[in-house]
């Protein structure tokens, strides 16, 4: 039970919903929007958060979005991550929304996974990888930006501003990908201790992206790591043995020159997610090979 | 089940509708008018002296009637050792205990007016381990031990941290050890954890003007509850009505006396109003009990033949800032501490010792499934030492009828055939394909076994009791002091009457809820001890019923009441059976066609006590405690990732020795649903500490269970050596189960590992940091 009268709102518009939270700002609130709500629950009860406004964003059209255009794939913020899998548009979005369970699937809404408060906001992966848009409303009204210029670590938003959607182009969202996911027991209703994505968009175009959740204090794509991965695969791709993978492990030295450090936790120590970041690189490129049987990648 | 209409049969439960569909209604669902909520304030710190607590602001919070702290009630309850206050006082010991509590109009304006609640405490150090709390320097945690009330079953050491004591003395360990060939010796140790049953305790207390105190409880023991409450507060025990609906699982957490005396507390403090106090699922967790921790030093000698000549055993339970209930658990232990083997020489202590963790009550398997870790890992290592194949190792030693137990209790003829039981897990398990098997580079299957013993740990007057009256159509009602608690004892109950009546067990309505003032006694639902003792009394008032039935149809049937048969529904002579009355006409008396009546209302009435049971000798342990031993033998064969120390669990198998299967379906759900629990216990269960004993995984998020998706396959097998004072022959068998899985599924890991494994959870990050050749692995570069 949340123990607090809670002023709830349930604007029309981008505009109402903006207007709402700037009011209430104004009036020394603590008001939050409510999009799937699972998280707003969980730590109201817990006494982390004490909303006294919550404006409900999740049915505004615009957050609703599962389109496309000429070139893009739009995704609406309050899509629930089982919309994602069912519409099944961006494959690798669809496999990185396959976390929790169906009934919290249901509910929970790709922004509230993507700009929520756990450190793990595993959607957020795949449109890292794909270098997407995004649109955001704010005191300007609508405006588009590369998810670079906006993500890091969190999306960086200020205040009352909304979370619009996130754009994909077609083809990124067609490209060969891998993805890997290891938890503290191997049961997938858990937090991840490494959820590692590669996309493939081809030699010419800056080869594997990677993004990784769960290993580091926050979702994360790197040049580094990307440099890395794709001198990896040159390496493996001359070679031209799949038998050769079996025994592909990163260096220490790699993972140590990581500006980042690893997460230690009362899930895993930073060794173990340092261990598993690395598997998990080395199973992402064998699963990466195994899609291309062999035959010479795009 | 040949001969038998009623019993051996999976007859259908009176209580799965409602349950598979979501409409039992438990305590927490009840709405008693002028009903009031409560909300706990509970300690932020793991040892800390309460400074002051001010509850000003909380008391002009909307709603609140009342802001109760341990000042207020100073009272100390339990039922083996009397050490909890119900709010802490002066002190708190272990995170989350509760500290205040208000009682509000409404559940909300509870939980918001104990935010307001502002505790000064000054931090203490805290007693992280039961060995940091047995050194000299430690703090004592209990320094008015001496003054706290106790059963004489149980030996606290005041001055210490030492709540009990149980001493087992067996023969001469100075000469097995001598005689030994090969010893071994290992420590082993998990940490506490929780029961998390579905359903979180809550209690609903209000007192009458007339001074009667009715209490509604998820509980597991209403008469327990009753007797303490009388005992603490001086209540006559007859002006205490306790009421339990059925319980969203137990597994010993609503045993004893849980929020009870808190609830009359509070309506005491409203003027009598029902108050309910019910846990927040994390304070469930974290304030109320949970699962006891283990700190195991093993030492055992075995002779050259393999056969064990001694044992020398010390157990440190973990029992955390109060040891009530737990002093009982290290005593169970020590009863049982050898496992099942014929061991000659036994020295053992096992002791129940205060720390600064959440306290320790009941878990299923009673102390068993805590020894057999230790016991059964120290049995694989041996026989690794001796160079013998663990199944056989076991084999030659397993107790059996005519040996003695560690209280020198000597096994009668019902002892069960343990050695059956591990050769049924051998062929499920195919121990012959060898027991470590690699199915590619990085994999390998293992297998691994653990043996089972378990009597109940009870008092040694412990009863029960039935009654059984009549409907219009002949129907019967029985009423037991059983618990309806997940475990389904009332189906085997009404299928044990069934057959006495040779009628379906659908004609028998047992009684879902426990009424302290009109059930019969009965101690606890405890102990896997209800369809034993409970069938009992239930049998005898099935006969004392049909003993009634024949004397009443006598007369309309003008015979000798022993020339009539009992049976489908009617009464009629055994060598005519055309001649009867239906039991509709007989149950609540004859009425003749010309309206005299004769006989009156037929009220079956049966009991049972416990028999031949003794208290322990204090310096020995010499005594007879056990009722009935059921003996098993459990295995688990695991998928083992040998480069990140994952794993899955493919098999998971038990053999256990229960005398006679009542209700197959029930009975093997029982032993697999206990399979699945042990397998969280010994994968992933157990609380995280921070270093100031603070708990870091006190929530369903965090504190991992046992999952759907992580099933084995379950294969349960049932041997029947009849135990001949049960009813048709059996034994108790519900919590059992759980006993061999965590060492077996140790045994198994250490085995695909080659490292053993002495400390659970079995994590895969803790294996993987023991892996042998992981350094070298991690060291290999993608460039050659």
């Amino acid at each position: 039970m949340i123990p607090q009268n809670i002023t709830y709102i349930r604007p029309d518009t981008l505009k109402e919903a903006w207007d709402a939270w700037q009011t209430a700002h104004e009036q020394g609130k603590e008001v939050y929007y409510l999009n799937g709500g699972t998280e707003t629950v969980t730590y109201a009860r817990q006494n982390k958060i004490h909303p006294q406004v919550l404006i409900d964003i999740s049915r505004l059209p615009e957050l609703r979005q599962l389109a496309e255009d000429d070139a893009d794939l739009v995704f609406g913020t309050a899509l629930t991550l089982h919309e994602l899998i069912e519409a099944n548009t961006f494959p690798l979005l669809s496999r990185c929304a396959s976390i929790v369970d169906h009934t919290v699937r249901n509910k929970l809404s790709l922004g509230g996974n993507v700009a929520g408060r756990l450190p793990y906001r595993e959607t957020v992966l795949p449109f890292l990888a794909a270098d997407a848009e995004v649109s955001i409303y704010g005191a300007q009204g609508l405006r588009r930006q590369p998810i670079s210029e906006v993500f890091s670590k969190r999306f960086n938003l200020e205040g009352g501003e909304i979370l619009v959607d996130l754009r994909v182009n077609k083809d990124m969202a067609r490209f060969p990908w891998a993805y890997v996911r290891k938890t503290r027991f191997g049961q997938p209703v858990d937090y991840p201790l490494v959820t590692l994505v590669f996309l493939d968009a081809g030699s010419g175009r800056r080869g594997i992206r990677c993004a990784v959740s769960g290993a580091f204090a926050a979702p994360l794509r790197h040049g580094f790591i990307d440099e890395t991965v794709n001198e990896a695969w040159i390496l493996m791709d001359e070679k031209d043995a799949p038998e050769h993978f079996k025994d592909l492990s990163f260096r220490h030295e790699f993972v140590e020159s990581l500006d980042v450090p690893f997460l230690q936790d009362q899930r895993a120590s930073a060794e173990y997610r340092s261990f598993l970041f690395r598997e998990a690189l080395r199973e992402c490129l064998i699963q990466l090979w195994n899609k291309y049987e062999g035959k010479t990648r795009l | 089940m040949k001969g038998y209409r009623s019993i051996g049969i999976s007859s259908p439960r009176a209580d799965a509708q409602d349950k598979v569909n979501g409409t039992q209604r438990y305590t927490g669902d009840l709405r008693i008018p002028g009903m009031l909520y409560t909300a706990l304030v509970t300690s932020p710190h793991a040892h800390a002296r309460i400074i002051n607590i001010h509850k000003e602001e909380a008391l002009e919070a909307p709603g609140v009637r009342a802001v109760v702290t341990g000042q207020d009630v100073p009272v100390r309850l339990g039922l083996y050792l009397g050490d909890k206050y119900p709010l802490a006082f002066e002190v708190v010991r272990y995170f989350g205990e509760p500290v205040a509590a208000v009682v509000a109009d409404r559940e909300d304006q509870a939980l918001a007016a104990a935010r307001l609640i502002q505790v000064e405490y000054e931090a203490l150090p805290a007693v992280r381990t039961p060995l940091e709390a047995l050194r000299p320097d430690a703090p004592v945690l209990h320094p008015q031990m001496a003054e706290y009330r106790h059963i004489p079953a149980i030996l606290p050491e005041p001055g210490t941290n030492v709540a009990n004591r149980t001493r087992i003395r067996k023969g001469d360990p100075a000469r097995g050890f001598a005689e030994s060939s090969v010893i071994i010796e290992e420590t082993f140790s998990f940490p506490p954890g929780d029961h998390a049953a579905m359903e979180v305790r809550v209690a609903i207390a209000e007192v009458a003007r007339n001074g009667v105190v009715t209490i509604h409880s998820a509980t597991q023991a209403p008469f327990v509850v009753r007797s303490l409450m009388s005992t603490f507060f001086n209540i006559p025990t007859g002006n205490i009505r306790v009421i339990a609906l059925p319980v969203g699982g137990g597994f010993g957490g609503k045993a004893g006396i849980q929020l009870e005396g808190l609830a009359y507390l509070l309506s005491k403090a409203v003027g009598g109003r029902p108050v309910m106090v019910r846990n927040q699922r994390e304070e469930d967790m974290l304030s109320s009990p949970g699962h006891i921790g283990l700190f195991a030093r093993v030492k055992i000698g075995a002779r050259s033949d393999g056969k064990l000549s001694a044992m020398d055993l010390e157990y440190l339970f973990d029992s955390g800032a109060y040891a009530d209930y737990a002093v009982n658990i290290s005593r169970a232990a020590a009863i049982a501490c050898t496992g099942p083997y014929r061991v000659p020489h036994v020295k053992a202590d096992s002791l129940c010792v205060y720390t600064n963790h959440p306290f320790a009550t009941a878990y299923r398997g009673f102390g068993h499934i805590e020894l057999a870790f230790p016991i059964e890992r120290a049995m694989d290592l041996l026989a690794r030492k001796l160079g013998m194949d663990p199944i056989q190792f076991r084999k030659l030693n397993a107790i059996q009828a005519g040996d003695t137990s560690p209280t020198q209790q000597v096994m009668d003829p019902n002892t069960g055939n343990l050695q059956g039981c591990l050769d049924r897990v051998a062929e499920q398990l195919n121990w012959q394909e060898g027991d470590r098997i690699v199915v590619s580079d990085n994999l390998v299957r293992a297998k691994g076994v653990g043996c089972l013993w378990k009597a109940p740990a009870m008092p040694t007057n412990t009863d029960a009791g039935a009654i059984i009256t009549f409907n219009e159509d002949g129907s019967l009602n029985l009423t037991t002091g059983v618990v309806e608690i997940g475990q389904g004892t009332n189906t085997g109950l009404a299928q044990l009457v069934a057959e006495r009546f040779k009628i379906s067990p659908e004609q028998v309505h047992v009684l879902y809820e426990v009424h302290t003032d009109r059930s019969p006694h009965d101690w606890a639902t405890a102990a896997s001890r209800s369809l034993f003792m409970a069938g009992r009394a239930a049998l005898e008032a099935a006969d004392d019923a049909i003993a009634q039935i024949q004397r009443t149809a006598s007369i309309p049937l003008a015979c000798p009441p022993e020339d009539l048969e009992v049976a489908g529904g009617r009464v009629f002579l055994k060598d005519n059976p055309a001649v009867g009355l239906d039991l509709s006409q007989v149950v609540l008396g004859y009425q003749y066609p010309h309206g005299i009546s004769v006989g009156g209302q037929v009220i079956g009435r049966g009991r049972y006590i416990a028999r031949h049971l003794t208290g322990l000798d204090p310096e020995t342990g010499k005594g007879d405690p056990a009722l009935e031993w059921t003996l098993g033998a459990e295995g688990v064969e695991v998928e083992v990732n040998l480069r990140d120390g994952s794993y899955r669990v493919l098999k998971a198998v038990c053999a256990m020795d229960v005398g006679f299967v009542v209700h197959p379906a029930l009975a093997r759900a029982q032993i697999a649903g206990a399979m699945a629990m042990a397998l969280g216990f010994a994968s992933r269960e157990g609380f995280l500490f921070d270093e100031r004993e603070r708990i870091l995984n006190g929530n369903l998020r965090d504190f991992k269970l046992y999952r759907y998706g992580d099933e084995p396959e379950y294969l349960v097998d049932f041997l029947t050596t009849p135990q001949g004072d049960g009813p048709y022959g059996l034994r108790g068998l519900g919590e059992q189960g759980v006993i061999g899985i965590p060492p077996a599924l140790a045994n198994a890991l250490s085995r695909a590992i080659g490292v053993e494994l002495t400390e659970l959870p079995l994590t895969p990050e803790r294996i993987w940091k023991v892996l042998p050749s992981e350094k070298s692995k991690n060291k290999q570069e993608v460039e050659e």
